[in-house]
């Protein structure tokens, strides 16, 4: 979501390094944030850290809660289901687009990331769960690949944002799916290459919805 | 929140959000944090955070080691920002009106009654305050989305029509008769629950109002 820059200050890299430790489920839903455990995790100040969390909470990462400080927010089933929907319309729609005016260097970009994808899916299978974060970023990575042409930074950014928030479920449940997964991503590749759109669409609607199902019925929710 | 400190920073976040999105500060305008401080009452430290909130909502841009500045406008931003606002807020439209019930028609209608009130006495007067028409011009678009289902959605739309009425706040000066003819349209195909209908007069109306915006001649 955000380009890599030189020299970010502070604010901005203890920033990134609590939003990105919330999606990643390192800071649990619920998770009281202290102010003073958290000058000493991430370096920053406590006024920084104040106002980082207020910007978290504007964009639904945290909860503040009158007179008890902030909390990481919290999850239910009803808004995995929003989330879902709302990530499974933007990306169908950004596919329809991306299909259509993609290149040859957005076909060899999704080509890449589908490669970087299965590798990781391969180590998990093998048994190395230590894999599923990394194999998560290349999921995202691989999404974000097939919409990348679609013209609209702006729907590249809605897209990015509602898939970090999505993407906090899957890592709070650590769930991998197994093969099915691998063969709907190898699908999905397919039809890009063929440019169907349509046909990706579908794909997509049952990988999501399979996924939330998946989920909910793992029951950590609520 | 707790303490005294958030609530000024609060308070001074919202007020130059509000003057970003009213174009009181103006697209590109540097944000030095010295008037700030005199303007909005915040320490520096407040105000450097306060910006980069409204940098990631896309209203300031940072400008490397120069500081800050009120986020330019140009044509293809505009048309990129209405393009998404017209996708979600069709999706909003399409499920709101299926699952709509009595009290979300009666909150389009009163959202509706407000807006309708302001637009004929701006297009009375001429030269009123376009800030009131373009909030409740926003109300009423929200209300018709209302019932949607999803807070979700909710959000994502606030953000990117908030940005949409920016580039009306910008560009566009005079009230208009009919965009006014055009939210009552609006309002009588949700009401009859017509889907196809509220669809194509959303279009026509995001669609009109580009036009409008460039037409103006100050967004390039």
């Amino acid at each position: 979501m955000h380009p890599p820059g030189p020299a970010l200050p502070i604010s901005e890299s203890t920033y990134r390094r609590i939003r990105s430790d919330i999606i990643f489920a390192e800071l649990r839903p619920g998770a009281k944030l202290k102010l003073g455990a958290l000058r000493l995790a991430y370096g920053a100040s406590v006024s920084t850290l104040r106002e980082l969390l207020n910007r978290l909470a504007a964009e639904g990462y945290v909860a503040a809660e009158s007179q008890r400080g902030f909390a990481v927010a919290g999850v239910s089933a009803a808004s995995l289901r929003e989330l879902a929907d709302l990530r499974l319309f933007l990306e169908n729609s950004a596919i329809e687009d991306s299909f259509r005016a993609g290149d040859l260097e957005w076909e060899a970009g999704v080509v890449a990331a589908h490669h970087k994808l299965a590798r990781a899916e391969k180590l998990i299978r093998d048994g190395h769960a230590t894999a599923l974060p990394v194999w998560k970023g290349y999921d995202r990575e691989f999404h974000q690949a097939l919409i990348a042409a679609c013209g609209s930074q702006e729907l590249l950014d809605l897209h990015a944002d509602i898939y970090d928030k999505y993407l906090r479920y899957l890592m709070l449940v650590g769930l991998y799916r197994g093969e099915v997964v691998s063969r709907e991503h190898a699908a999905l590749l397919d039809c890009a290459l063929a440019r169907d759109a349509a046909a990706a669409q579908r794909i997509l609607s049952v990988h999501v919805r399979d996924c939330v199902d998946a989920i909910v019925a793992h029951n950590t929710l609520n | 929140v707790t303490g005294e400190a958030p609530t000024v920073g609060q308070r001074a976040y919202l007020r130059i959000r509000d003057d970003v999105l009213q174009a009181r500060l103006a697209p590109g305008a540097k944000l030095k944090l010295d008037q700030l401080r005199k303007t909005y009452g915040a320490s520096t430290a407040t105000l450097r955070e306060i910006l980069s909130r409204l940098v990631s909502e896309k209203l300031v841009v940072a400008e490397g080691q120069r500081g800050f500045e009120v986020a330019p406008v140009s044509a293809a931003n505009l048309r990129e920002i209405a393009a998404l606002r017209l996708l979600v807020e069709r999706e909003g439209l399409r499920l709101s009106l299926a699952q709509g019930d009595a009290a979300w028609a009666a909150g389009a209608e009163a959202a509706h009654q407000a807006l309708a009130r302001l637009e004929e006495r701006a297009l009375a007067g001429g030269t009123a305050d376009a800030a009131p028409v373009l909030r409740h011009d926003w109300l009423f678009h929200r209300a018709l989305i209302a019932a949607c289902g999803s807070a979700a959605l909710m959000a994502a739309h606030a953000a990117v029509s908030e940005r949409y009425l920016r580039y009306q706040a910008v560009a566009v000066r005079a009230p208009d008769a009919a965009t006014a003819r055009e939210h009552q349209a609006l309002l009588a195909a949700a009401l009859a629950r017509d889907a196809a209908e509220a669809d194509a007069l959303v279009v026509r109306h995001v669609r009109r109002g580009v036009e409008m915006a460039l037409q103006s001649g100050l967004i390039r």
